[in-house]
């Protein structure tokens, strides 16, 4: 056959694969960033779209549990914030009928539920713990919440923060949590209150709870996500 | 196979030149083998994230790979890298697959149950120095077996990855291989 005619043939061939090179892309730093931003995006998008509010996170026998002194303690800056009990209460503001401070007895006075669920890292490590406090969704009845806003944001005593969208937030097994264990919250794990959040990994589970908002904007996503971390995190 | 008509130059006859590949599966191949390249980096370095909280819950590394041979330079990173990859890698499975459904050339490629008998006077050719058996088709019954059996893993490794990443919107899944 014609050297020079396949060799074209080929070049023509060859072309027609080209748009592997686009992959190339991520090879440069200046598109790497929005590129990668888009795939995470993306993935935070449909995990949404996966979410199903009746697809609950496995509960465990009591005897399944990690020992509570083997339940990781893993703040990102101290283990102890400093909170004043006495003065604590929860701030609430946004789309609520009643905002304001919250007291934890007025917390505590809401239907309880306990569970034993697995609280599982980004880092690749998990535990199977037994928390206990009222549904976020009771504490949002309570205040009156605009439930068709799109997010549910808290602070904590740590300057950590983060942020839930609405579905996960009115998922039953999502707790303002203030037991773990039968037994009061310890400052380590996030007293007086904390997120419990089965269905989402370790870090949306904020401690040292201070302040809740329903809002429809978020101004900042979370401590770890405004750093590059996926935003929904759904399990 | 693709054949092309091309003109000989010394006789100004017609020949048929050959494609061994068509032009779906060389793109679809070159896209797996990027994605799969930073998958399979971006997950050591997400591997390389498991922590240790000291002598009270001591670390159990299977491995400990060096950082220099992983993708994404911190956990996040790797996260990002890992979770947009997927995605190309999931749409050439599935344009791989179309197009060999659609176009037919999956009877070529695709291991069936006539294959079987053929596959051992196949193997005694390749590794035992036996005679070798007349080629009656494109592909030989081994070669089909491997073509066929990558893509039971390529479906293993996006449902290994589902069932890691949505252990309870795919609880099924991730229940079927062991929780």
């Amino acid at each position: 056959m014609d050297d020079r005619k396949f060799k074209k043939m080929n070049r023509r061939e060859l072309l027609k694969i080209a748009p592997v090179l686009a992959l190339g892309a991520f090879a440069i730093p200046k598109l790497r960033e929005p590129l990668l931003k888009a795939g995470l995006s993306f993935s935070d998008w449909s995990s949404g779209k996966l979410f199903r509010t009746g697809h609950l996170a496995t509960t465990f026998a009591g005897s399944d549990l990690t020992p509570f002194e083997k339940f990781p303690i893993n703040g990102y800056d101290v283990d102890d914030p400093g909170v004043i009990f006495e003065n604590w209460s929860l701030t609430v503001s946004g789309a609520v009928q009643k905002p304001g401070d919250y007291k934890l007895s007025q917390i505590q006075a809401l239907p309880k539920k306990k569970q034993n669920t697995r609280h599982i890292c980004v880092e690749g490590w998990d535990v199977i713990g037994r928390f206990g406090g009222t549904p976020l969704s009771e504490f949002l009845k309570l205040v009156g919440a605009d439930t068709s806003a799109r997010f549910v944001t808290v602070e904590c005593a740590d300057d950590y923060y983060e942020s839930l969208d609405m579905a996960t937030a009115l998922h039953p097994q999502t707790l303002l949590c203030y037991e773990m264990y039968d037994q009061p919250l310890t400052r380590e794990h996030g007293a007086p209150v904390r997120l419990t959040v089965p269905t989402k990994i370790g870090y949306k589970q904020a401690k040292y709870l201070t302040d809740l908002k329903v809002t429809n904007v978020l101004e900042r996503v979370g401590y770890w996500e405004d750093q590059g971390y996926s935003w929904f995190y759904g399990l | 196979m693709q054949v092309i008509e091309v003109e000989s130059a010394k006789t100004g006859d017609s020949v048929q030149a050959v494609y061994e590949h068509p032009w779906a599966v060389r793109f679809s191949h070159w896209l797996n083998t990027v994605a799969l390249f930073v998958l399979v980096g971006s997950g050591l370095q997400i591997f390389r994230a498991f922590p240790s909280f000291g002598a009270k819950i001591p670390q159990r590394d299977l491995l400990h790979w060096p950082k220099a041979f992983a993708i994404g330079g911190w956990l996040g990173g790797a996260l990002q890298w890992h979770l947009t990859f997927m995605w190309i890698y999931i749409v050439t499975g599935m344009f791989y697959l179309g197009y060999q459904i659609f176009s037919g050339n999956y009877r070529q490629v695709l291991f069936v149950p006539s294959d079987v008998r053929g596959v051992w006077p196949m193997a005694r050719h390749y590794f035992f120095f036996g005679p070798k058996p007349p080629a009656i088709q494109t592909y030989n019954p081994l070669q089909k077996l491997a073509y066929t059996s990558a893509i039971g893993l390529g479906v293993l490794t996006v449902a290994t990855g589902l069932a890691v990443w949505k252990p309870i919107q795919f609880s099924w899944l991730a229940g079927m291989m062991g929780g």
